[in-house]
């Protein structure tokens, strides 16, 4: 546990004394939706989980958080074929823009070496017209039929589309074209951000919101509770104050920086306690991100314990 | 035109790269140098913290982490932002190598791994109990 100066955020005050937990101790846990989430959509809502990772070490909170970024595979563009585009915006601009839109595409389901195309055809015909991410279309592919004979009804049952049909791709005018042809393949986000599934994955060290409550109470714990932007406190029937909620607070020490409050309160980080955030883009459920960012670190350490045992043989 | 291609900064190209390097070093008693080829700060922070990691078996059950006494110094560095490599430096107190030291390492590291996949596991069949039900 650490605990956070009044006038520098960013010191550390010291280490407080803190036993390493046993290593059965490791804690995942589910936390329920803050507040502030009742402003999200409810569609948006399935996109995000909150969990907590307790008892470990920063180094395996911050490894999981990079191998979600960076390391958990899906499908994106990866090439495109332009065979007509007379719009006003140019190949290399609109290529780009295609290649970010994310795909509804498990790529547990793509068979190794299969590559998906996405065809998207448009002509504009009498008032000028937008061309959206649903226009890009699924097409079996011809050219893989030797391997992949079934493409079609293979993968009729999974429905390979964009996750949203309604991002801006294009504007046309009458009697410009569009005309390409977009090769998807599986790969990971550390190659480029298309190909990561989350648009954010964070986590926060929990805070911990010591009250002195022999001072902080009456009048000073109502300045004190004011103070508070985040709502952390609530007052006592005895008029003493009490950290209802830390997990709110932000450390913004507003609770702690005015001189007739010093002393009755006190902030700290609990150093081994994660707060997760993640957020999907779509193309997987977020619990399922997690999960196979965990199935990648296990991969990763089993593999290093494999290399690094084998170099005793040799050397 | 003459950028490298894309893949090269993750992929390990098996024909003239070697995942692991690892040297004695001279100069130090007790040291050795490792090298991590395509490998980033995801590996080298986690194998840093559990080289000053040891894992005693204090009973049956319980399984205790504490300070690693034999690890007198356990460094990385990721020497240059266009190469994808770690560089680790390993002293140890003589009493093991720098090598079982770090082999030590990776086998907790595994353990704990292990049990962070079968906590998040249960928690989950929990979470999606509880959603279920509400």
């Amino acid at each position: 546990m650490f605990r956070v100066d009044d006038d520098a955020p960013h010191r550390l005050f010291g280490r407080h004394e803190q036993e390493f937990k046993g290593l059965d101790e490791v804690r995942v846990d589910f936390v329920p939706p803050f507040d502030e989430d009742e402003l999200v959509a409810e569609e948006e809502k399935k996109l995000r989980v909150r969990f907590e990772l307790r008892n470990t070490d920063p180094a395996i909170a911050n490894a999981l958080r990079r191998i979600m970024i960076a390391e958990v595979e899906t499908v994106a563009v990866d090439q495109i074929g332009m065979m007509q585009n007379t719009s006003i915006i140019p190949d290399e601009v609109l290529v780009h823009r295609v290649a970010m839109v994310p795909l509804a595409v498990d790529p547990r389901h793509v068979r190794k070496g299969e590559a998906l195309f996405f065809e998207l055809t448009i002509t504009c015909k009498g008032k000028p017209q937008n061309v959206y991410s649903r226009d890009l279309l699924f097409q079996p592919d011809e050219s893989q039929t030797a391997a992949f004979p079934d493409q079609k009804e293979y993968w009729s049952k999974f429905n390979p589309r964009p996750v949203h049909s309604d991002i801006l791709l294009a504007k046309l005018l009458p009697g410009q074209q569009i005309h390409l042809r977009a090769v998807c393949t599986v790969g990971k986000g550390q190659d480029h951000a298309k190909w990561s599934p989350v648009a954010t994955a964070t986590y926060r060290i929990m805070p911990k919101v010591d009250v002195n409550t022999a001072r902080a109470n009456g009048e000073l714990a109502q300045a004190i509770k004011q103070a508070c932007p985040r709502d952390v406190f609530d007052i006592e029937d005895s008029g003493a104050l009490v950290a209802t909620d830390p997990r709110r607070c932000t450390m913004c020490r507003e609770c702690v920086r005015l001189d007739e409050f010093k002393g009755c309160v006190e902030l700290y980080r609990v150093s081994d306690h994660f707060i997760f955030s993640v957020e999907s883009v779509g193309s997987l459920p977020p619990l399922e991100i997690v999960r196979r960012a965990i199935l990648v670190l296990k991969a990763k350490a089993v593999a290093w314990k494999r290399h690094l045992h084998s170099l005793q043989a040799t050397s | 035109m003459n950028a490298p291609d894309r893949e090269e900064s993750v992929l390990l190209d098996e024909t003239t790269e070697v995942k692991v390097g690892y040297k004695v070093d001279s100069k130090i008693v007790n040291s050795a140098d490792f090298i991590f080829v395509k490998e980033d700060h995801t590996l080298g922070n986690m194998m840093r913290m559990y080289m000053r990691i040891a894992l005693a078996k204090t009973s049956k059950s319980h399984r205790k982490l504490l300070e690693d006494a034999t690890v007198r110094f356990a460094g990385y560095r990721h020497p240059h932002p266009l190469e994808t490599l770690i560089e680790m430096k390993v002293r140890t107190d003589g009493s093991v190598t720098a090598l079982d030291a770090i082999q030590n390492a990776t086998t907790n590291l595994n353990k704990e791994i292990r049990l962070l996949e079968e906590r998040f596991r249960d928690a989950r069949d929990q979470y999606n109990e509880s959603v279920g039900m509400m």
